[in-house]
């Protein structure tokens, strides 16, 4: 049995969440790692913030053909919508107590990738992937991978609805093996070929936005795939890459240096992770066991060699500080992510956010410490005019307004992956916070 | 002085005259100027074919008259709103190149736009910039700077650059990075540590820079644009030593109301670049200087309902500067009234790019299967 310190308690939730927050490190100190790992992966997964609400495909479609002004304000209204629904996830990452379920959604949106400007026909799509993701993001991957090639906001991001027999259109066809399933070097482009040709004829109700198979655009012709051959349709193919030994390789690959390091990974491990994942029959939290049990996970190698996304930075600094339950300003936080390089729902391109050290340039590091700054400036001083300002000001306001409960002593454990790398003594607890949230080693994790 | 006494009399003192000689900076690298025009400029009504019937039964509302317009040759006239630039014209140091895009023409402008920076084909997925991909193994020194939003042609650059929305803003971002001395054996932290420094480096060199108060006696338009250039202006004459610059002029994605807002915009343009232009005169660095727009596509030939136009390919673009070999470059996309779609384009976007590369950065390029137009001269 082994047994959770403090420094391990806090390792293990800025790895699974987005920032260690101190009653939950505090639950987990010096708990039996299984144990605490297991209680980790059965937390509640039900918590769910009212969703905005939204125009429908239909609605929005006739408003479209009243008149020109009327499809302009459709679109304008679309966007707005889109917007809600970015808020709508911060607030959810913020409030959710199942911090890995957040974390796992977003894992799987920037795997999944698709972009809110495909979704302009109705922000329901957006709404529709997002939920789907959100559903199965703790759950059962080959569920997941079923479901993706007939969302709707993936079938119009990939060129679906454009994948006809007559003029087979391969976009989904290429990513679904090079990003979503196998990766590269393990397909040729015939594959991709014969398998654009499967998943040929599903379309977007013009009328309600539904999916269905437009049977005449549908080649039910003979394919070949990895050398089987047969009338497969893409229900057909998603099993074949089921059965494929690389696809929990894969996601294993991904996984690395997501929860591990930014080394290339370990190849045994990797085995270990996927042979766990597949013969669990794809259970996202099977394969999030194995991560987390494996020696390479607590090795002290491995540790504070993360970069914190902006999500983690963000989402995490308000969770870690007390401030997610207050009414915040959800549009700054919006903003700030966007400054830090993570616009939620617009990866840069089809790959997502390449992560890791890119996080941090000469363009994101001062905005992530200025959000830092700003959140940590010490209100001390501020007390007085906080009754003064208006309700606005306050409203806008993501200062610190309280003090960790934990004594000053410990606070450099609790915010650092490992030692501070300026001096960040201060006797004032407020400069003090400060200094260490200001520390190059709060970026990490 | 402080740095606030500074900007105070850098505005109030916009005229402190200093001969030219005083400038002459010595190897200063050939100054790139890319100037972005967010939204997609509507190429058709910049570079006017006046003598074509096709373009006033495309545009029964839009179409500018000939006799508004300023004339160049060819049949071709300017957008009147940039008759602060006819000088050059008449000089001899501007060209325009025609038809400028590229093949399977992508109507987003996020995608566009990416095409455009990046100098790959429409369905190529690279984010590397065209200016970062000239620059392989540049060293990590300041050599690039953005008035604007992104990075654009400069992203993922081997060289170091500079984004800044507004120099005032600029500084109060950086002044708190300080520089680090720390040793690690942890490769992350290793590499926040150089960014950071990094970022403390080069904007130290920034406001060291816009401390300086060395100045011409060009007045520069208040307008945005105007002042984003005042600033480059001031930076370059200071000794920045960066040759690469990017700055964006945006609100051209005109589907209403197309008129007006041109115009403004057009004139922004020329105001802006005409000052730019005599400030590089007086110090000395015209000679040393290449102009240039670039927008994610042109708009479509035919006027919409709104009194605008939609997303298009094709267009014509600028180029000033006082080694350019003034001129009409490319020919002129085929405009017929009967097909009222798009302008196809005459010439990929890359021949201008391999030009610029080869003829004034020197460099080695990518594109030469595109050819290239004689656009400098020694």
């Amino acid at each position: 049995m082994s047994v959770l310190s403090f420094a391990d308690a806090r390792h293990l939730l800025n790895r699974t969440g987005f920032g260690a927050e101190l009653d939950a490190i505090q639950q987990l100190n010096q708990q039996d790692r299984q144990q605490a790992i297991k209680k980790l992966l059965a937390a509640p997964r039900n918590f769910r913030l009212p969703t905005p609400k939204l125009h429908d495909f239909q609605t929005l479609r006739a408003m479209r053909k009243t008149s020109a002004d009327a499809k302009m304000a459709a679109k304008q209204q679309v966007r707005k919508e889109l917007k809600q629904i970015k808020l709508w996830a911060i607030d959810q990452a913020l409030q959710n107590p199942n911090a890995l379920q957040e974390k796992m959604t977003w894992f799987w949106h920037n795997h999944f990738t698709s972009s809110l400007r495909s979704s302009m026909r109705s922000a329901e799509l957006l709404m529709g992937q997002t939920q789907l993701i959100r559903q199965h993001a703790l759950g059962n991957f080959a569920d997941l991978l079923r479901a993706i090639p007939y969302d709707p906001l993936m079938l119009v991001y990939l060129d679906g609805i454009k994948n006809v027999r007559e003029k087979p259109n391969e976009n989904f066809a290429r990513e679904l093996l090079e990003l979503f399933t196998l990766g590269e070097g393990h397909y040729s482009e015939q594959d991709i070929k014969e398998i654009a040709r499967a998943f040929t004829g599903w379309r977007l109700h013009g009328k309600t936005g539904k999916v269905f198979l437009h049977k005449k655009s549908h080649d039910t012709g003979t394919k070949t795939v990895f050398g089987s051959s047969g009338n497969f349709n893409g229900d057909d193919i998603i099993e074949l890459l089921l059965q494929h030994p690389r696809t929990a390789e894969w996601i294993a690959e991904k996984m690395w240096p997501v929860f591990i390091s930014l080394t290339p990974p370990d190849k045994a491990v990797i085995q270990q992770w996927a042979n766990a994942f597949r013969t669990s029959g794809y259970d996202i939290s099977t394969l999030l066991q194995a991560i987390l049990t494996s020696e390479v996970f607590w090795h002290p190698a491995t540790r504070a060699t993360l970069v914190k996304s902006p999500l983690d930075l963000v989402i995490g600094s308000m969770r870690a500080m007390g401030l997610a339950k207050d009414k915040l300003p959800l549009s700054a936080l919006n903003l700030q992510l966007r400054r830090m390089g993570q616009n939620i729902y617009l990866p840069p391109n089809v790959k997502g956010w390449p992560g890791g050290r890119s996080w941090i340039n000469d363009t994101t590091l001062p905005f992530r410490q200025q959000f830092l700054r700003n959140i940590s400036r010490g209100m001390d001083k501020n007390h007085d005019d906080a009754g003064m300002m208006s309700s606005k000001r306050m409203q806008n306001d993501l200062r610190i307004h309280k003090l960790p409960t934990l004594a000053s002593n410990y606070w450099e454990q609790w915010l650092l992956p490992q030692g501070a790398t300026t001096e960040t003594a201060n006797k004032d607890p407020h400069l003090y916070l400060q200094a260490l949230l200001l520390d190059p080693t709060y970026q990490l994790k | 002085m402080n740095r606030r006494d500074f900007l105070q009399l850098s505005t109030l003192l916009p005229t402190l005259g200093l001969a030219p000689s005083l400038f002459a900076s010595q190897g200063t690298p050939p100054l790139l100027i890319m100037i972005e025009l967010k939204g997609g400029n509507d190429g058709l009504n910049t570079l006017i074919p006046v003598e074509n019937r096709a373009y006033y039964q495309l545009r029964p509302t839009l179409a500018l008259p000939a006799n508004t317009a300023l004339k160049l040759k060819d049949g071709l006239a300017m957008h009147p709103a940039l008759q602060p630039l006819k000088p050059h014209w008449d000089s001899g140091d501007m060209a325009w190149i025609q038809g400028l895009g590229y093949a399977n023409p992508n109507r987003s402008h996020f995608r566009s736009i990416e095409i455009w920076e990046s100098g790959s084909d429409a369905a190529q997925n690279d984010t590397q910039g065209w200016i970062a991909k000239l620059y392989p193994e540049a060293a990590r020194t300041l050599n690039g700077l953005v008035i604007g939003s992104d990075h654009g042609p400069l992203s993922e650059s081997a060289f170091d650059t500079i984004i800044m929305d507004d120099a005032r803003n600029f500084i109060r971002l950086t002044q708190q990075l300080r520089a680090m001395r720390a040793k690690t054996t942890n490769p992350t932290l290793a590499h926040l540590l150089d960014v950071q420094n990094n970022v403390h480096q080069n904007s130290q060199q920034v406001i060291d820079t816009l401390q300086k108060t060395r100045t011409t006696n060009t007045p520069f338009p208040q307008h945005k644009f105007g002042k984003r250039l005042a600033q480059a202006a001031h930076l370059i004459n200071n000794g920045l030593g960066a040759g690469i610059y990017k700055i964006e002029l945006s609100g051209f994605d005109t589907h209403k109301n197309q008129l007006r807002r041109q115009n403004a915009l057009l004139n922004q343009l020329a105001t802006g670049l005409a000052a730019f232009s005599q400030a590089m005169q007086q110090s000395g660095q015209w000679q040393n200087t290449l102009i240039m727009t670039y927008s994610e596509f042109g708009r479509r030939a035919a006027e919409n309902k709104s009194g605008g136009t939609d997303h298009g390919a094709a267009a014509a673009h600028l180029l000033l500067g006082g080694r350019v070999q003034g001129g009409i470059y490319g020919s002129a996309p085929t405009l017929s009234a009967q097909k009222a779609n798009d302008l196809s384009y005459t010439s990929d976007f890359r021949k201008l790019y391999h030009s610029i590369a080869t003829q004034w950065l020197r460099r080695p390029s990518p594109w030469g299967e595109f050819g290239a137009f004689n656009l400098v001269h020694s």
